[in-house]
């Protein structure tokens, strides 16, 4: 689904491209350390979908799922910083 | 949102999740200016440094990442607006125009075209949430004139999807928001019509178990209703909720405290879940801007508003009554216990009148009194002994406010806390039994000195109530309280009674909020005031409490109530269906209110009735857990350790009450009556004798009294009690006795004329029936001595049935089997009866009789071997038993004794 969104996006002129294919590329070191995080960014940062929506899409509880976009937003900012992409 | 429990009482989580405490906390601190952050925090997190560590650091995470990844990849290609006018949606709803915009949901004003009815249509803007949130569903279930009607929730399928909508009442008017910008302060007496409504909204909602969480001026329509007076409407109920996106783009405007930190209760600073308690703070900040046209703490940082009582609205605004300035700052306690309640109490609070000197002057057409009592006053007493009673008067209005009466003085009793120490509450039927009917009365029985006191008079389906708090010394009033209530109002005024008394004498125990909804609460109070014993009222108030049922089937009080009736039918009729009934009635009671002591009281009685002793002491022990100088607890306890046989435990109980309150006559008395059982008619005596000093004109303790002293043999002091209690009031009780005394003097023919009378308001009782039966035998009328001795075998079987493990019921079936010339199970019924009270002189006294009338003399005198003088003392005076009395083996018993 990723991956298909990512080519969709290419091939429209939206600015967030180059970092979504940045985040594509730590999306399977995240999946290593952090699986819980993925469906988290993948639904809130590629399919957009607001914070309940999300926390009832996969069960949990709202302010856990805040929590934890806040953690995954967080760490993969550092890896941006850190150049490491 | 909170979910209530079936039968009231709310569920408040403590320690919500820390994720909860932790977004809300983040969500708070982003609210405020960056400044304010800290220091907030440091107050907020207190409790916690893990807790400050961790959510400034995240507030950190949030400065250095500034948005990152917060715009999704895809932007959502949704429209703008859900509908546009025109649209009509579900081709039922037409969309007129849209009238408001809030920060996640859009407003319409819609025309249904099925019903051809004005609505509003709410419906969550696009990219926010497509789904209404669940709690509005238990919303949709709150009626009231003073709350949005909400109608039904809906799904359209639009081009952007499936998107539920709201159906509601179209409110028009300003909002109390825009009039208090319009007007800067509302005048005195709109603004108290306008905070009365909101209360009774608030109330209404909160009993459904519906927290609002986003109370606010802005939250408030003010309308006509078609009589074009003031209408204030609370809206958006059930829509609050935790915020949807802690920190995207549109975070602030989307929080549910966007742009009115003014109204965020103190404790949710602290991260705490919303409950009704954070309503009454955000009601009380709405109430300080109506009347004084500014909000406490205005421009005051978060960290000064945790813990900190704001100045009361006087202090910032001229001309705000007293009863605001209490009523207000009470509201914004900084702590969720000292704050009301319920919303109900706070419109009784902003109703209070202020203290006056008028002179009461007693009229003969009072209706209700409440008499308070000041025992001496030792410290470790309670301050005053509060009794209940009703006054002469006649029709609906006096059933009515009899019915209130009961109603508060449960309520006073229920406090508990400080109020033990401070109030002793008499209730109505003891008042009945005392016979003490008005203040000058109680005033001389009890040395009262304060009493409550007025009139509520009932025209017109309205009710109109005048009542003051009276110095009976000064004949002052302390307080008083006079308003005009609609019969859907009227189940807020006990509530204020309380409040009132509970001011007098500086109660702070929290007051417990009405359990009971306004539709159902005449028929419950008049059901309360028919509790009394007779037929007839039983039957009206098992009538009265099912209306109540059918009204407010979610509360406990009247199904508490039916089941009290439902025991006095079975006391009445002995039908033992109703014993069944009434307990199902108090377990449907418990199940939507399992705290209150009152309920667990009637279910004890219950328990006891049918034998189930150590259920009954269960019920008895839970209560007094709950209510620990309960008046009527320990009495209780006493009752069911006397009836298991424990009898230094239950006169450790009896003691207890005594001491517990001294000036209150309850526990003499019944004290007196075990002592008696037992046979110590000295000690009962002693009892009996300081009661008639507390309460001379007691009816019962007279008639008590006069047992004793026949019991002792002083049939003279026996007949002068008897008759002070007949002039008191004429009962069969009473008649009783004077048949005992003819009989005990050889009298048998006045003896069975007595009980003849006695028997036209008499309950059927088998003792009773046999003794009658005796009096017949022996003054020569076997026919009618073979008919009653009949009826009393019927009732003591009856008994035995219901009651399998009282003793005193076998022995009296025994004794009737005896006497109808059944000896095989005379013999089988008194063995029984021995056997299961072993200390009750009563059953070993009939069992004498009994072994006498079949010429048992052998096992007489066996059974009498350890039997206390008292007992022998008593046979020995019974003309019936002459032949036993004068056999050498008992006078040497006797003399043994001696």
């Amino acid at each position: 689904m990723r991956r298909d969104l990512i080519d969709d996006a290419r091939c429209r002129p939206a600015p967030g491209v180059e970092l979504a294919a940045r985040i594509d590329c730590v999306f399977g070191e995240m999946a290593m350390e952090h699986p819980e995080w993925c469906p988290i960014v993948e639904l809130k940062y590629y399919l957009g979908l607001s914070d309940d929506e999300v926390a009832n899409t996969l069960g949990s509880g709202l302010a856990t799922l805040q929590r934890q976009w806040q953690e995954a937003r967080w760490w993969i900012f550092q890896k941006a910083e850190a150049g490491s992409w | 949102m909170v979910d209530l429990p079936e039968g009231g009482g709310w569920i408040v989580v403590e320690h919500p999740g820390r994720d909860e405490r932790l977004m809300s906390l983040m969500e708070l601190a982003l609210t405020i200016p960056e400044d304010d952050r800290e220091p907030y925090l440091r107050v907020a997190c207190e409790d916690d440094p893990g807790l400050f560590r961790e959510v400034t650091e995240r507030l950190e995470w949030e400065r250095k990442m500034n948005g990152f990844l917060l715009q999704p990849l895809l932007p959502r290609t949704e429209p703008e607006r859900p509908f546009k006018p025109g649209d009509v949606a579900l081709g039922r709803f037409e969309i007129v125009r849209e009238i408001a915009e809030g920060g996640m949901a859009i407003v319409y004003e819609a025309f249904d075209q099925k019903l051809e009815r004005r609505i509003a249509i709410k419906c969550p803007k696009p990219g926010f949430r497509r789904r209404l949130p669940p709690e509005l569903r238990n919303a949709l279930e709150v009626s009231h004139p003073n709350i949005c009607r909400l109608y039904e929730i809906h799904t359209a399928h639009t081009d952007a999807g499936e998107v539920e909508f709201l159906t509601m009442e179209l409110l028009e008017g300003e909002t109390l928001l825009e009039r208090i910008r319009r007007v800067e302060r509302i005048p005195v007496a709109e603004a108290a019509m306008i905070a009365r409504q909101v209360c009774l909204g608030l109330a209404e909602a909160h009993r459904k178990g519906v927290v609002h969480g986003d109370l606010k001026p802005g939250n408030v329509i003010i309308t006509k209703d078609p009589n074009d007076t003031i209408r204030a409407v609370i809206t958006d109920f059930g829509l609050a909720q935790p915020v949807s996106e802690i920190s995207g783009p549109t975070a602030a405007a989307q929080s549910r405290f966007r742009g009115t930190p003014d109204f965020i209760a103190p404790e949710l600073w602290k991260g705490s879940p919303i409950t009704p308690s954070s309503d009454i703070y955000a009601l009380g900040v709405m109430l300080f801007e109506m009347i004084s046209g500014r909000r406490p703490f205005e421009g005051r940082p978060a960290s000064q508003r945790i813990g900190v009582t704001p100045v009361a609205p006087g202090k910032v605004a001229p001309g705000v009554p007293r009863a605001w300035d209490r009523a207000v700052t009470n509201c914004l306690a900084p702590e969720t216990i000292a704050r009301p309640s319920s919303a109900a109490e706070v419109a009784a609070l902003l109703q209070e009148k202020d203290r006056t000197k008028w002179i009461v002057l007693l009229a003969a057409a009072l209706s209700l009194l409440i008499a308070v009592y000041v025992f001496a006053r030792r410290p470790e007493m309670p301050a005053a002994v509060l009794t209940v009673m009703d006054l002469d008067s006649d029709g609906e209005s006096a059933i009515f406010a009899r019915g209130v009466m009961v109603d508060v003085s449960r309520r006073l009793t229920a406090l508990g806390g400080d109020a033990d120490r401070k109030v002793r509450v008499i209730m109505v039927d003891d008042s009945d039994r005392i016979d003490v009917r008005r203040p000058e009365q109680a005033a001389d029985v009890f040395g009262a000195t304060h009493a409550l006191t007025g009139r509520i008079r009932h025209a017109g389906g309205r009710f109109t109530v005048d009542v003051a708090v009276l110095d009976l010394k000064s004949r002052q009033n302390l307080k008083e309280l006079h308003s005009d209530y609609s019969r859907a109002e009227i189940g807020s005024l006990p509530g204020a009674l309380t409040i009132m008394v509970a001011a007098v004498f500086d109660i702070r125990t929290k007051l417990a909020a009405a359990t009971i909804s306004q539709p159902a609460y005449p028929d419950y109070v008049q059901g309360l005031s028919l509790l009394k014993s007779d037929l007839d009222t039983a039957d009206s108030a098992i009538a009265s409490f099912g209306r109540a049922i059918e009204a407010d089937p979610d509360s406990a009080l009247p199904y508490a109530g039916l089941a009290e009736a439902q025991r006095l039918k079975w006391g009445l009729t002995n039908d033992r269906s109703w014993l069944e009934r009434a307990e199902e009635s108090a377990a449907k009671a418990l199940a939507r209110n399992p705290d209150s002591a009152e309920t667990l009281l009637v279910l004890g009685k219950l328990k006891v009735s049918r034998g189930a002793y150590a259920e009954a002491a269960a019920a008895y022990r839970r209560a007094l857990a709950l209510a620990p100088n309960h008046p009527d607890a320990h009495v209780r306890m006493a009752e069911v350790q006397r009836e298991a046989g424990q009898i230094a435990e239950a006169a450790r109980s009896y003691e207890t009450a005594i001491q517990l309150q001294p000036g209150y006559y309850r526990p003499y008395f019944d004290y007196a009556v075990f002592l008696s059982r037992l046979g110590r008619y000295q000690d009962a005596i002693v009892q009996l004798e300081t009661l008639t000093r507390i309460a001379p004109r007691m009816r019962s303790a007279r008639y008590e009294l006069g047992r004793s002293y026949l019991e002792s043999g002083r049939l003279s002091d026996a007949e002068r009690e008897f008759r002070t209690a007949i002039a008191i009031r004429e009962s069969w009780a009473e008649l009783v006795g004077l048949a005992a005394v003819s009989h005990l003097q050889g009298r048998f023919r006045d003896a069975a004329t007595y009980y003849e009378q006695a028997m036209k308001t008499a309950p059927v009782s088998a003792n009773l029936l046999a003794n009658m039966g005796d009096a017949y035998r022996l003054s020569g009328r076997p026919a009618d001595s073979a008919s009653a001795y009949a009826k009393a075998l019927a009732s003591a079987e009856n008994d035995v049935q219901t009651n399998p493990r009282n003793g005193f019921h076998h022995a009296m079936l025994g004794y009737a089997a005896a006497r109808t010339g059944d000896a095989r199970r005379a013999v089988f019924e008194t063995t029984q009866a021995v056997a299961l009270a072993q200390k009750d002189t009563r059953v070993q006294w009939r069992a004498v009789a009994t072994l006498e009338a079949l010429g048992r003399r052998e096992e007489s005198l066996r059974l009498l071997q350890d039997a206390p003088k008292s007992l022998l003392d008593d046979l020995s005076r019974q003309p019936d038993l002459s032949a036993l009395v004068t056999d050498p083996r008992f006078i040497q018993l006797k003399s043994l004794q001696n």
